[in-house]
């Protein structure tokens, strides 16, 4: 009984995984944004290899979700859409990063 | 694969992707070519200047045209802190000057070395980020390229004029490399359709 609970709560931070970020074109896209301060929709492209409609869908997810803020602006009047991870998305992407760690530690050889 | 990402791998590709196009590579060997020039002639000090320009004004405007609408653009995290910033843009270059303008007036067969290994050392700060070996036998070139100068001096060349021999050496070095790297680069990336480039 006691070791069936000890075996939940090492599994607790299992349930707390966000499955926005889980899934792995979005946490490649996290993962980008986590080391810049903010990218565009082409180099993001190029980084992750995913292609346009792929890349599309998953930053609206990611948007709709307040990770990752998209700023269009214009640079010599091309425009230009710049993204960058909020700050709900950096601790978001923090915590997740915590979490799988407790995760994969937990589970025995 | 996920979870074997190494963040500081990330960063590294992210750096490297703006990097290749080799764009700095040609704008520093420009910049040595004219610095050299000073070299030659002390009284062409205007030539600093413009060397100076290269780094700051001319690459980025390379960088806009060539590399962002290829390969996209990413603004990366500014240093540290003001102190830090203030020290590598203002105080270190300062500190370098005066410290190549007094060798030069009171050792001055000891420029090609201290220029050698200054420009090692700034070299070694981008070869350190990238993690490119091209970029690190650029700096042991430097390096070498100080010595082998030592080397003319002893035997009675005078030490600007070597100085400036040295720098245009690594300058045609650097800008064969970087036009190398560019034209790999251009074939590599091609533009991708404008609607792409405005997603």
């Amino acid at each position: 009984m006691n070791d069936e609970r000890m075996e939940n709560q090492n599994l607790q931070p299992l349930a707390e995984i966000d499955r926005v970020i889980h899934e792995p074109a979005r946490l490649l896209i996290l993962a980008y944004l986590s080391v810049v301060e903010s990218a565009d929709f082409l180099f993001l492209m190029n980084q992750t290899n995913l292609t346009r409609g792929n890349l599309s869908s998953h930053l609206s997810k990611l948007e709709t979700a307040g990770y990752v803020e998209i700023k269009k602006e214009f640079v010599d009047k091309i425009p230009r859409t710049l993204l960058r991870l909020s700050e709900k998305g950096r601790i978001a992407f923090h915590e997740y990063r915590r979490n799988m760690k407790q995760v994969l530690d937990s589970l025995s050889e | 694969m996920v979870f074997a990402m190494d963040m500081k791998k990330l960063k590294q590709d992210s750096y490297r992707l703006i990097r290749r196009d080799g764009l700095s590579d040609i704008c520093a060997g420009l910049m040595l070519a004219m610095a050299a020039v000073f070299f030659f002639n002390f009284r062409y000090a205007g030539a600093l200047i413009v060397a100076c320009s290269m780094q700051t004004i001319i690459l980025p405007l390379c960088r806009k045209n060539i590399t962002y609408p290829r390969v996209g653009y990413a603004k990366f995290p500014a240093r540290a802190d003001k102190k830090t910033m203030i020290f590598w843009d203002f105080a270190v270059p300062l500190i370098a000057i005066a410290l190549i303008v007094s060798i030069g007036i009171w050792a001055r067969w000891l420029l090609p070395v201290s220029l050698g290994l200054l420009l090692a050392g700034l070299s070694l700060a981008g070869a350190r980020i990238t993690g490119y070996l091209r970029d690190f036998v650029i700096v042991g070139l430097f390096i070498t390229s100080g010595f082998a100068g030592l080397l003319f001096i002893w035997n009675g060349k005078d030490p600007a004029l070597v100085t400036a021999y040295q720098l245009w050496i690594l300058s045609v070095i650097l800008v064969t490399v970087g036009l190398v790297q560019l034209i790999c680069f251009l074939n590599k990336y091609p533009k991708p359709p404008q609607e792409i480039i405005n997603e």
